[in-house]
């Protein structure tokens, strides 16, 4: 191919030249040919016209058509005069004559372009004896075609026989160019070509015939950059060998370093990346080269990525940063500190990106853990809220260090007493209390143990400061004492809290002690373990006898509460059992017992609270009685009137009928006996006889009765509108008395004067303001009572104790009345006030009696009533009455 | 012979009064109510009234007033069944009307009647 582009070439080279020149050459001298050809043709025509001017101005001047013909005739000899005509002065065509018309010619194309095919020529005739203005004319027409046929054919050959030679010479010059340039070139090419480049003796021949030009120079040269080649080859090879050796120990190192290591290019395609790396992506490199961040991790990620590349990459220099990831193939999270570095070629170009990642997640840790640790234990000096201290064990306690906190506490700069400066700390110390300093470290120092120290200091301002050492010496190798080292801490507060806390227990236990309360502290074995004032004079026990004893030997009537004790701490809920009933000497008392645990402080026990509640039962008692009582007489003063009418109807109607059955003296019953035909006399003795009188009387005994209930039920609803006087209690006690005796003797076949009566009125019992009548009411009621209950019983020696006495606190007389009789049981002496209740068989008693006397006690006078009684015992009636009554 | 009135709405009452009086030898006039009574005082002139005080229409004591105002020259026993009963300032103190009040049932009517002589004696 070779040899052909370079023969075409150079042909076509020299054709279009030949051609071009030999052209212009050829074409220059046709048209020189040309213009002569057209001179030569107008001077011949001019010539011919001339020759035949005279003939036509005579033929003119003659008008001789026949002569004019002749002169046509003539000028059409010549071939290349197409028409020719000859017109007189006046404008009439004397002859004309025209060649007929022949067959185009094939050059009529070409003289039409380049001149005109048919030329006018003409020339005015002027006859010589005429005087005309107009002359005649002769015009010749010639056909330029024809004039120019030899031309034609001349220029013809000229250009052919160009053209040939041009081609002749071309076809010469393409066999000298093959044999001369081509073919040795080709010949060399191929040796060239078949050349084995690893072959170091190879080398090419110069072609036969150019030994002597450039060919040769071409041989030379070009063997001996192939023998550089060889060189350059041989080294390469050596090079490739060190270079892959080099390549494999860094992919190894690359490979084994426990770091990310990748690189991009500037476009973030990956080039290469490392094992650690695959791991990052989930991808093998294989995969992953080629593809960019975008298609392994999500975009926001890929974006930081690819922003923190381009910010390496405009920096020109390595930036590094940190990053947190997530691993693809087990989706662990790491912190990275990523190290991005352009790469550049030799020619300072841009190639890429090269990444280094290091997981730096532990070490982060551990160096968090360490500043956290370091940040605690600085924390923990700081707040050390001592002194801390390194002195030498002499005198002075001289100092090496000692910390700030010395000035919070003493005033003093820490600096005053490092290496003695401007005081000794032994200066400070409160004088009472340096021996017991000294002691103190010189004991621990001799045992080998640390020392601590309660002591005083003096601060700056001459405050006296309590403080808490401890220390210990610190030796050196030789068991020889080097120093003391420890810390110094402030207890002034402490110390101030633990006299606070003692006032405190004083003032807590005055309390406890002032309450009127029992109260007494024990353990859940039922152990004592506080026991308040209260608790003394209850017991007749000292709080030191009581503690440390078990709670049933010291408080026998608590011991059935050691239940609710234990449950009250296990529950750690209150405890409580009102109205707790007991014997105080014989007496029923009544307390409240309510069980506090204690809760906290790792003390497992409770607090016991007795209240006496005796007077408060006994008031709710008597309230009750009282709504009780008041209640009835609300209703018995709604019913009196109703009753009394008929009762009144019934009572008065039998009074009357008495008086008219019995009474002699009047005089209408005297009448109407006689009218009857009967006496008064007759009429008693019926009556005697079938004991109608009895009768009556009976009916007026009832009505008797019912109208005391009545009058005793209205007494609980109606004041007293008596006067009240003063009295003295024991006259009132003894009138009653004396009555009750009178009244007994009669009606009870009972010898109240049997009963014994003791009587202990005091001397200081001052003068009471009554309503004598109804207290003797009420004290005639009690003897008559108690009489009834002895005789009752049988009792072989009937007693009644009459006390009376006078109590400055309440500032109240009490009348105690005592019998020996049957006593009651509990249930009985709590009903034995009530309206209607009565032990006796029916019919012997209202019921009423006690209740009235109650009333006329409270509600009258303004006083208390209450009853003692034990079953085969007896009965106690208590009634106290205020002094200064001013109720009434 | 002395003449009494007896007020009292309680029939059998009323008529255990009478009983007595007229057996003692006294004119003795009966009424229910107090509109009756003073009907029988506009015709007939007495010693004296026993007055109850609960009853129908005008009570005991605004007959006594009503009596009184009329100038009717008499005197006046209160006896009552209700335990709550108090005479009033205005009667208690006048002279026509007795001193003792009298509760129902009457007991004692010997002193009743003394009572009764009394209180017209009183009365004048």
């Amino acid at each position: 191919m070779a040899q052909k582009r370079i023969a075409i070439k150079l042909v076509k080279t020299s054709v279009a030249i030949a051609f071009i020149v030999g052209l212009l050459l050829s074409a220059l001298q046709v048209y020189r040919d040309y213009l002569q050809e057209e001179k030569a043709l107008s001077q011949v025509v001019n010539r011919i016209l001339k020759v035949a001017e005279r003939s036509a101005t005579a033929s003119v001047h003659t008008l001789s058509e026949e002569l004019s013909k002749e002169v046509i005739i003539g000028l059409l000899e010549y071939d290349f005069i197409h028409q020719a005509s000859i017109v007189d002065d006046l404008g009439n065509l004397l002859a004309e004559k025209k060649r007929p018309q022949i067959e185009s010619s094939k050059t009529q194309w070409l003289t039409s372009y380049i001149s005109e095919q048919y030329q006018h020529y003409s020339i005015e005739l002027y006859p010589p004896s005429v005087n005309a203005d107009t002359p005649g004319k002769l015009i010749v027409i010639v056909n330029g075609d024809t004039a120019l046929a030899s031309f034609y054919s001349r220029s013809l050959v000229v250009l052919v026989s160009g053209i040939v030679r041009i081609i002749i010479l071309v076809l010469l010059l393409f066999l000298a160019f093959h044999f001369i340039i081509t073919k040795p070139l080709t010949k060399l090419s191929h040796e060239f070509k078949a050349l084995n480049p690893k072959d170091l003796n190879a080398k090419l021949h110069t072609p036969l015939g150019h030994d002597d030009d450039e060919f040769n120079f071409l041989t030379e040269s070009a063997n001996l950059l192939i023998g550089a080649n060889h060189q350059f080859i041989h080294e390469l090879t050596e090079s490739n060998a060190e270079i892959a050796e080099s390549e494999s120990r860094l992919k190894t190192l690359v490979e084994t370093i426990p770091d990310l290591i990748w690189l991009k290019d500037p476009n973030g395609l990956y080039i290469s990346c490392n094992q650690y790396f695959e791991r990052f992506f989930g991808a093998k490199e294989a995969e992953i080269v080629g593809k960019t961040d975008y298609d392994f991790v999500e975009k926001s990620i890929a974006d930081l990525f690819r922003a923190k590349d381009r910010a390496a990459m405009d920096a020109q220099q390595t930036t590094a940063n940190e990053e947190e990831v997530v691993f693809a193939d087990d989706g662990h999270k790491a912190l990275l500190h990523t190290l991005k570095t352009p790469m550049l070629d030799t020619q300072g170009n841009l190639i890429g990106v090269l990444g280094i990642a290091r997981d730096i997640t532990e070490i982060k840790q551990t160096e968090r853990n360490l500043q956290a640790a370091e940040e605690r234990y600085g924390t923990l000096i700081s707040n050390v809220p001592g002194i801390t201290y390194h002195c030498a064990c002499d005198a002075h306690w001289t100092m090496a260090f000692i910390s700030d906190e010395v000035e919070s506490i003493t005033g003093y700069p820490a600096s005053d007493f490092i290496g003695n400066t401007v005081r000794t700390y032994a200066s400070i110390i409160y004088p009472e209390d340096e021996k017991l300093v000294d002691e103190a470290v010189q004991l621990g120092l001799n045992k080998h143990r640390p020392y601590i120290i309660e002591y005083r200091i003096i601060t700056v301002n001459e405050d006296i400061k309590w403080v808490y050492e401890k220390g210990k010496g610190v030796y050196d190798n030789n068991g020889k004492l080097e120093r003391l080292d420890g810390v110094i801490i402030d207890i002034t507060e402490r110390k101030h809290a633990e006299v606070e806390v003692g006032q405190l227990r004083n003032y807590l236990s005055n309390i406890i002690d002032s309450m009127p309360s029992i109260i007494i502290g024990v353990d859940i074995e039922g152990t004592v373990t506080q026991w308040n004032s209260g608790a003394e004079q209850s017991m007749k026990l000292s709080t030191k006898e009581a503690v440390g004893q078990p709670l049933n030997e010291v408080f026998p009537r608590l011991a059935s509460e050691m239940p609710r004790v234990k449950e009250a701490i296990i529950s750690r809920q209150q405890q409580n059992d009102k109205k707790r009933s007991y014997l105080n000497n014989g007496v029923h008392a009544y307390e409240d017992v309510n069980i506090y645990p204690l809760i906290g402080n790792g003390v497992e026990g409770a607090v016991i609270r007795v209240d006496d509640v005796s007077e408060q039962v006994r008031l709710e008692e008597m309230m009750i009685q009282s709504e009780k009582m008041l209640s009835v007489g609300g209703l018995a003063a709604g019913m009196a009137h109703e009753i009394n009418n008929p009762l009144a109807g019934m009572m008065q109607t039998s009074n009357v009928m008495i008086n008219r059955l019995t009474n002699k003296n009047v005089e209408a019953n005297k009448v109407a006996a006689e009218t009857a035909g009967t006496s008064m006399e007759a009429i008693h003795d019926f009556m005697e006889q079938r004991g109608i009188i009895r009768m009556l009387s009976a009916i007026h005994d009832s009505g008797e009765r019912v109208a005391g209930i009545v009058d005793n039920m209205l007494s609980f609803a109606r004041k007293s509108d008596d006067a009240y006087t003063t009295h003295e209690i024991s006259d009132l006690i003894d009138k009653a008395i004396e009555l009750s005796s009178t009244d007994y003797d009669l009606k009870k076949q009972y010898d109240f004067k049997s009963i014994v009566i003791s009587k202990e009125y005091e001397d200081d019992v001052p003068l009471i303001a009554c309503d004598s009548g109804k207290i003797q009411q009420v004290l005639l009621n009690l003897l008559r009572n108690g009489a009834e209950a002895m005789q009752e019983a049988e009792v072989e020696h009937p007693e009644f104790c009459l006390h009376t006495y006078y109590d400055v606190d309440q500032n109240s007389v009490y009348i105690s009345i005592k019998d020996n009789g049957t006593g009651m049981d509990e249930e009985t002496r709590k009903q034995i006030l009530e309206p209607f209740f009565t032990t006796k068989p029916v019919g012997e008693g209202t019921g009423l009696g006690l209740s009235v006397s109650y009333f006329i006690i409270t509600e009258n006078h303004g006083g208390v009533m209450t009853v003692e009684s034990e079953l085969g015992v007896g009965t106690n009636f208590i009634i106290s009455l205020p002094v200064s009554n001013s109720s009434q | 012979m002395n003449s009494l009135l007896i007020l009292d709405d309680e029939h059998v009452v009323r008529q255990s009064f009478a009983d007595y009086f007229e057996d003692n030898s006294w004119n003795v006039v009966q009424a229910e109510t107090a509109e009756q009574a003073l009907e029988i005082l506009e015709t007939e002139k007495h010693c004296a009234a026993l007055v109850d005080i609960r009853l129908p229409g005008i009570d005991g004591n605004m007959f006594i007033r009503e009596a009184l105002e009329r100038n009717i020259k008499m005197a006046f026993i209160i006896c009552s069944g209700s335990p709550s009963y108090c005479v009033p300032a205005d009667l208690q103190n006048h002279a026509n009307v007795s001193d003792t009040f009298f509760r129902k049932p009457v007991e004692n009517f010997a002193a009743l009647e003394l009572d009764v002589r009394q209180a017209i004696a009183a009365a004048g």
